[in-house]
């Protein structure tokens, strides 16, 4: 847990602040009419109408926005966390909350200079703090400002439990994964359904024989061939990764678009994996085709888009439960191979953030207490889930 | 003399402390008695002793009185080195201190220490008060010489004489003045008051492993395998001797040195800095030519010097969120965000 790393001080501060709220018994009664009218103002002010990201700015700091149902499928048909898609269900909306790091790489996002070569952008931070949520909250951004979005969303997920491995056809000492191939052409084409057509092919790509894809088809014929043939499925996403690359440095005006590559859980690129050969030896991350063409995404030889990722310690293999800075989980190698990016921090809820949240659960009438109004239960909350976001 | 003889050859077949005094007693040995009948003679003179018959009782020195114990009659100013001299068992008459030890029975206290077996048995150090000890000083200030004037400071101490050596000596109050532990011999020495330079510096450190502390860069090195404390003392020099001279010549196995064996991050001809400045030349606008004369300017520049450090402290030092803060802060202005 990350208990070893709260500060303490500012938590009771906290709860000295919320208690002060009490009933009468208390004596600081100036205190607590000037906290009274504040948190009066604050209380209707946890959701704003501002649904756009690009019009959103450090004022809805702390906010809800509605994600709009029809974006929901298409953006992140795969992309959110497992919690936040029950919580979709039970709500019947979805509702993201406007922090500072998503805004920050929002910000960074509309002042590159897209004929520069790629930024790549790191997000960081504890275990629930956030991360896979700012991430989903830049990739809508991305949506709504018409790039195209490249989502992984979680890269441990190709270096474990992987149950039909298969010899690559292209190159002999890789392997191919056509399950999660497969499965993910098929989310990446609900995401990007207006670009499939759009985007013509530079190259002829010969599967077999008998199959091949001709130059100047469109993409998205190149990405139906790889849904139902899947034993070619991991070839056919090093081929749309490599011609989505040399496309996105094109202007705007020559049908150019903008590429956002977004990747959650990055360090699980450069890691170990628990898949084994037929001969019981690990294979090596660098053996699987899809981790291979992934890593040629993140280099920064190619311009008109940006890498967003981000660290995750769940789910990733053989790395200690208390790392979480960019070096200790990342290693050598992957740092060697994303630098220079920007580490973006996040960090857990603020006390405005938790107040926000709290009043949204309250809104939606997820928590049910007869003494809901007061603030003892707030309390409690407080306490234990440590503002994190995790278990709010 | 025969009889005296026979009597000793009596006493050593097996017979208890009896201390036989008295001319009597070879003359009831050499006379064969047996006892015909039992005989409870209740009135015989030596009670608690058992019945002798004729012979007579046992005639012993008469017991003298004990004196009052030695510590009824101490003054307070006394000289507690003519109590105790040397190391001596605890005498409970001797010391004047109600002292206890020992498990109390249940609702009972630690037993006094008259008769106090625990108390004899453990070591003690009567013998060796701070008066005893000032005493053995002034007596052995005659063998030693004065402390140099001129070493009045530890800087000057250290300057002239580097090379520090422990020994310790064990004081036990036992049968046996020898203690194994004694052999030991512990120098320290500073690495920078060696003539070392760098290349031999990090050689030596790498072959000290744990004997050398980074924070107060000092090499310890303790011997303890020679049985004799001057044999350890010599096989220490020797060591410092050898690790001095080794660590100054260069063998050919050391130029296979990789990354992963150096010391300390270099930023040049890393892969952070190669990577930087393909980042920068690609942000270049084409045009630019290609070179060595290009490389240096990017260099040169403050964002890339600035990007340096922050990568150098980050590598060094660990990471930390103040570290990873100024990485971040370095290669925004890199990539002019």
């Amino acid at each position: 847990m990350t208990l070893h790393r709260l500060f303490p001080l500012r938590l009771r501060q906290t709860i000295a602040q919320v208690r002060l709220l009490h009933g009468s018994g208390c004596g600081h009664q100036l205190e607590e009419v000037a906290m009274e009218p504040e948190l009066r103002k604050e209380t209707s002010v946890f959701r704003t109408q501002v649904n756009d990201p690009a019009c959103q700015s450090e004022r809805h700091l702390g906010q809800y926005y509605t994600l709009p149902t029809s974006h929901l499928h298409t953006i992140f048909p795969h992309g959110l966390p497992a919690r936040y898609q029950q919580q979709v269900k039970t709500f019947n909306e979805g509702c993201v909350m406007v922090r500072q790091p998503a805004l920050e790489l929002i910000s960074y996002l509309k002042a590159a200079d897209y004929s520069k070569p790629a930024v790549r952008y790191l997000l960081y931070g504890l275990k629930g703090s956030g991360k896979t949520m700012s991430l989903c909250h830049t990739i809508h951004y991305c949506s709504t400002q018409g790039w195209l979005v490249l989502h992984i969303p979680d890269a441990h997920l190709w270096v474990k439990n992987c149950k039909e491995l298969l010899p690559s056809s292209y190159h002999t000492s890789r392997f191919d994964q056509p399950i999660e191939a497969s499965n993910w052409l098929r989310n990446f084409r609900t995401t990007n359904e207006r670009f499939l057509s759009k985007i013509k092919l530079r190259q002829r790509y010969t599967w077999t024989k008998r199959e091949s894809t001709e130059k100047g088809s469109p993409l998205g014929e190149l990405v139906d061939m790889g849904v139902s043939r899947v034993k070619s499925s991991s070839d056919v996403v090093g081929a749309v990764l490599k011609e989505l690359r040399l496309q996105a440095a094109e202007t705007e005006e020559s049908e150019g678009f903008r590429l956002a590559v977004a990747i959650d859980g990055v360090n699980s690129l450069w890691g170990r994996t628990t898949i084994k050969k037929e001969d019981k030896s690990p294979v090596a991350p660098e053996e699987l085709t899809l981790i291979h063409n992934l890593r040629k995404m993140i280099d920064n030889n190619w311009c008109g888009g940006a890498v967003i990722a981000t660290l995750s310690q769940t789910g990733s293999l053989y790395s200690p439960s208390s790392a979480y800075l960019p070096k200790e989980l990342l290693g050598e190698e992957g740092f060697d191979s994303m630098d220079p990016f920007i580490p973006v921090p996040v960090s857990n809820y603020s006390e405005k953030e938790f107040e926000s949240c709290y009043l949204y659960y309250l809104d939606r009438h997820w928590l049910q207490h007869p003494h809901s109004e007061s603030h003892s239960p707030q309390t409690c909350i407080l306490v234990w889930s440590f503002l994190i976001p995790y278990f709010n | 003399m025969a009889a005296h003889t026979l009597n000793i050859y009596m006493l050593s077949l097996g017979r208890m402390h009896c201390h036989i005094y008295g001319r009597n007693v070879h003359k009831a040995l050499n006379r064969a008695t047996y006892a015909t009948a039992l005989s409870t003679n209740n009135s015989s003179p030596n009670k608690g002793f058992p019945d002798r018959g004729s012979r007579g009782p046992i005639i012993r020195r008469p017991r003298r009185e004990e004196g009052e114990p030695r510590k009824d009659r101490m003054p307070v100013d006394q000289d507690w080195t003519a109590v105790y001299p040397t190391a001596a068992p605890f005498r409970p008459g001797s010391v004047p201190l109600p002292v206890r030890m020992g498990f109390p029975v249940k609702r009972g206290v630690p037993p006094e220490k008259k008769g106090n077996l625990e108390l004899i048995k453990i070591p003690n150090f009567l013998h060796l008060t701070p008066t005893a000890i000032k005493k053995h000083c002034e007596a052995m200030k005659l063998f030693c010489t004065e402390w140099p004037s001129a070493l009045d400071t530890n800087v000057k101490c250290d300057e002239h004489f580097p090379i520090k050596i422990e020994c310790k000596d064990y004081v036990s109050a036992g049968t046996s003045i020898r203690n194994p532990s004694a052999r030991i011999v512990n120098l320290r020495v500073k690495l920078s008051s060696l003539n070392l330079d760098d290349h031999a510096g990090k050689k030596m450190v790498k072959l000290l492993g744990e004997r050398y502390c980074k924070e107060t860069d000092i090499i310890t090195i303790i011997t303890d395998s020679c049985p004799v404390r001057q044999q350890n003392y010599d096989y220490a020099m020797y060591l410092l001797t050898v690790l001095y001279h080794e660590s100054w010549k260069t063998e050919a196995w050391e130029s296979e040195k990789t990354v992963a064996d150096m010391e300390e991050y270099s930023w040049e001809d890393s892969p952070s800095q190669k990577n930087a400045l393909s980042t920068l030349v690609r942000m270049q606008i084409a045009g630019e030519v290609e070179g060595d004369a290009v490389r240096d300017k990017l260099l040169g520049r403050p964002e890339v010097q600035e990007y340096r450090e922050s990568v150098i402290r980050l590598m060094n030092e660990g990471e930390s969120e103040s570290s990873i803060l100024q990485y971040r802060e370095a290669v925004k202005k890199l990539l002019k965000l």
